[in-house]
């Protein structure tokens, strides 16, 4: 067991980095009323823009709340609604874009130019509209950001989907008589799927970024939660108070990276090519 | 050979591919207009060029590619339009084994999940069953029994081929399309996987169509062979009287470009000019007048005519009967 950590950590140096720091964040998320040394809604005006120090590592802002114990807290938002967007777009778009490429003509022609419709308007426009139409609430938001993300899902799959159904081990599987939907399901999709996980995971960042857009124009989210995005838009017109906004970006930052890391990873592993000596 | 029982009919079969996007007439004749029948347990040699629509042929006779017109029938039954549906049972009947063994393995799947799929496809449902039928099968060609779970990349080309041909052979077909089967691979691994294939046709009477443009390749498999060039076929006929004494210019061609030990007549070689003149707007007349050596005035007006030379062996040359 530990020799296999060991062994993990040598290999894929930057995958234990991602690991690393997603397990720090889930933690402070799960265990936020245990770590947080404040109340994240607590307002003290007395204390308010306070630079970091011993009192509040991270500072406060200007209601005088505590920057570390809200970006704890913003964790149990931020996170969660991150990948639960990437989960569903990815999970739809790639299945449409699959469809869409591998039974081509017509069927390819009506789901991509719906595709087109969606992306041809400006994402946070319409993630605001349909947010807006559905009602106030984080599981809305993350529903509008999803229902706006997964038209690049099905671009890339389709295309992917183009290159490998003319491959020869799918021609091999038609001589074989296997039917069209096994060969789409178990040939196709597994080929297509890894660099459709690593967009995934570079997606989680822009999701959170979304999400927070969404929070600052007063859907999604509403104040005083603490959620990182709405903490970022916060501080922006006092940069002078640089820890307003710079303590929630960058832990939207870190865990972007981190999933980027663990994304390759999760190609690599996926790769038979790549496991050769085990 | 079982005395001439004909297992797969080609009729005047053509394939066109349009080319130029959409409301253009132009199309590539990969296939225009060839004729030939396949007996019960031989062996037929397709060869010409690359780019003569050897493999297209191979693909149309599978059903994997629509032909645009003409027919193909495989035991009786014409299979020209059947639906993916209506081949599904004739599919243990025909397979393929393919020209490239880095291509047509997924990568993703094991050595038996590779050779076990035709199996579950047909019908074959038992774990236990799978891996029995799966290691005889890897016995057969000259697998180890301990490579079952190894990824296709682990192997060698040699033994990538030979998974393909277990893949092929899994279902016990009758009739193979060799789609250049040893063409990719090292000069000594190509002999082995041609005794297998010869093997393999010995012990389960197979019939075969070997697509080759190695001509010692097709003279050491084949029974009889069918020459193509451009989409038509210019001459076919038994080995012997091909290699012995052909008679259009392009096999003669052909057949002089083989190198050969102690073969020191090599300024008797016909080298052909250029290259294969394309599909898209062949040659008027006989396809091959561009490049004959023996082209007259006929040749560029009028399509030459099938000249029966007795013993199966036609030709399509205006001077194949005697003449210049």
């Amino acid at each position: 067991m530990k020799h296999s950590v060991q062994k993990f950590i040598r290999k894929n140096p930057l995958a234990a980095v991602g690991i690393v720091i997603w397990a720090v964040f889930i933690l402070c998320a799960v265990l936020a009323p245990v770590i947080a040394p404040y109340d994240p809604a607590v307002q003290d005006l007395a204390s308010r823009f306070q630079a970091p120090g011993s009192a509040h590592w991270f500072g406060t802002d200007s209601f005088g709340r505590d920057i570390f114990s809200r970006v704890i807290y913003g964790a149990q938002i931020s996170i969660p609604s991150g990948i639960l967007v990437v989960i569903l777009s990815c999970a739809f778009g790639s299945l449409y874009g699959a469809v869409a490429g591998y039974f081509g003509k017509v069927v390819d022609e009506v789901l991509m130019r719906i595709a087109d419709i969606i992306l041809s308007f400006p994402a946070i426009l319409l993630a605001m509209a349909l947010a807006a139409a559905l009602g106030k609430s984080v599981l809305n938001a993350i529903l509008a950001i999803a229902v706006v993300a997964w038209p690049k899902y099905a671009r890339m799959m389709r295309g992917l989907v183009l290159t490998v159904r003319e491959s020869e081990y799918v021609t091999s599987e038609r001589v074989i008589g296997q039917n069209r939907m096994t060969i789409l399901l178990k040939t196709i999709i597994p080929n297509c799927m890894s660099s459709v996980l690593v967009l995934a995971s570079t997606d989680v960042g822009t999701a959170i970024l979304t999400f927070a857009g969404l929070s600052f124009l007063g859907m999604g989210v509403s104040p005083p939660t603490a959620e990182w995005g709405y903490m970022v838009s916060d501080g922006v017109a006092i940069l002078e108070y640089w820890w307003i906004s710079f303590f929630p970006g960058a832990s939207i930052f870190l865990v972007s990276i981190g999933a980027n890391f663990i994304g390759d990873a999760i190609r690599d592993i996926l790769d038979p090519r790549m496991k050769t000596e085990v | 050979m079982g005395q001439e029982q004909v297992l797969i009919q080609v009729k005047n079969l053509k394939k066109y591919f349009p080319v130029g996007g959409f409301g253009s007439k132009k199309a590539a004749k990969a296939l225009d207009g060839i004729t030939f029948d396949i007996y019960q347990g031989e062996t037929l040699g397709l060869v010409g060029e690359s780019g003569c629509g050897k493999t297209t042929m191979g693909r149309v006779i599978l059903g994997l590619t629509p032909a645009t017109e003409g027919e193909v029938w495989f035991d009786g039954q014409n299979i020209t339009h059947y639906t993916e549906k209506q081949m599904r049972p004739l599919r243990s009947e025909m397979q393929i084994i393919f020209q490239d063994p880095y291509g047509c393995l997924d990568p993703r799947k094991t050595v038996f999940e590779l050779i076990a799929a035709p199996l579950k496809v047909h019908g074959m449902k038992d774990r236990e069953q799978l891996k029995k039928r799966v290691l005889e099968l890897m016995e057969e060609v000259g697998l180890r029994a301990d490579y079952i779970d190894r990824f296709p990349h682990e192997f060698s080309g040699g033994q990538r081929q030979r998974i393909g041909i277990a893949r092929a052979i899994a279902i016990n077909p009758r009739f193979i399309v060799c789609d250049e089967p040893v063409s990719a691979l090292d000069v000594s691994v190509q002999a082995q996987v041609v005794n297998l294939i010869r093997k393999l046709q010995k012990e389960h009477g197979l019939t075969y169509l070997f697509i080759s443009h190695d001509l010692r390749v097709v003279k050491h498999l084949c029974d009889r062979i069918v020459v193509m060039y451009l989409g038509v076929v210019v001459e076919s006929g038994c080995k012997k009287d091909i290699y012995e004494n052909p008679v259009h210019p392009y096999t003669r061609a052909l057949l002089s470009a083989v190198p050969e030990v102690g073969n020191d007549a090599v300024e008797h070689r016909t080298i052909l000019e250029g290259d294969i003149p394309s599909p898209i707007d062949p040659p008027s007349g006989c396809r091959f007048h561009t490049r004959c050596p023996q082209a007259q005035p006929v040749c560029s007006q009028q399509a030459p005519p099938q000249v029966d030379l007795g013993n199966g062996h036609m030709c399509c040359c205006h001077f194949c009967g005697g003449k210049p």
